[in-house]
């Protein structure tokens, strides 16, 4: 395969891999963090 | 130009949805400013992210274009140098998102620029007819003509991009509602306190 072929494929699926983690970290994270201030103003 | 060639299904593709998403974020703007709402805000936000996401691809993916084409990385002609300010508009567009720090004056200030940033969408396209660049006018050029296979993948790449690019802009405003949900947790909690 052509060099700059492989890492335009490379950039793309690798930026889009990486964009989707950071967006599913941040949701649980503050899914998370929601979960807790709740409970701890209903006690 | 043999399998390099590919590359114009990535690079075509992120730019059509890049601009597309800029162009929601320009609607949700003007709507935002005739009657502001929460909901609108967070979608002309969410649409940025995920257009600049995809227009730093059109770059990326240009340049490693351009270099078997061109012979370099990078040449300053009207539509590339377009490009690069429409990136640094839409960059400062997220800095702003997260320098401001009253929501509804952080809000109107962005939509201003979601406005006036969108101007370059419609520059970017017209820089190739309006002034003489290197960039090649394929689309809609009829003495190149592409041939219907080619036409065929990119009209699925573009779709699959955009089936993308809505993932991602859903799940952005997923994240939006909940910040504002956890802010209103957090200032309930501090009125409790005081």
């Amino acid at each position: 395969m052509n060099t700059y072929l492989f890492i335009a494929y490379f950039i793309f699926l690798g930026g889009m891999i990486i964009y989707q983690m950071i967006l599913l970290i941040q949701k649980r994270k503050l899914v998370k963090e929601l979960k807790e201030m709740k409970e701890k103003s209903n006690r | 130009m043999g399998e390099i060639q590919r590359i114009f299904y990535f690079h075509v593709s992120s730019a059509w949805v890049g601009f597309f998403a800029f162009f929601i974020t320009f609607i949700f703007s003007v709507s935002y400013l005739v009657k502001p709402s929460l909901m609108k805000d967070i979608t002309a936000k969410s649409s940025a992210e995920v257009g600049f996401l995809f227009i730093s691809m059109t770059l990326a993916t240009g340049m490693l274009w351009a270099r078997p084409v061109w012979g370099v990385f990078w040449v300053w002609e009207p539509r590339l140098t377009i490009s690069a300010v429409q990136w640094l508009i839409y960059f400062s567009y997220l800095l702003l998102r997260r320098s401001s720090r009253s929501r509804e004056r952080e809000a109107s200030l962005a939509a201003v620029f979601g406005i006036m940033g969108f101007i370059t969408v419609p520059l970017s396209w017209f820089a190739i007819r309006w002034w003489r660049t290197l960039h090649p006018e394929i689309l809609t050029e009829p003495s190149v003509g592409l041939p219907i296979k080619i036409v065929a993948v990119l009209i699925a790449s573009v779709a699959s991009f955009s089936l993308l690019y809505y993932s991602f802009v859903r799940q952005n405003i997923t994240i939006e509602k909940l910040k504002v949900e956890l802010l209103s947790v957090y200032r309930e909690k501090e009125e409790m306190v005081n």
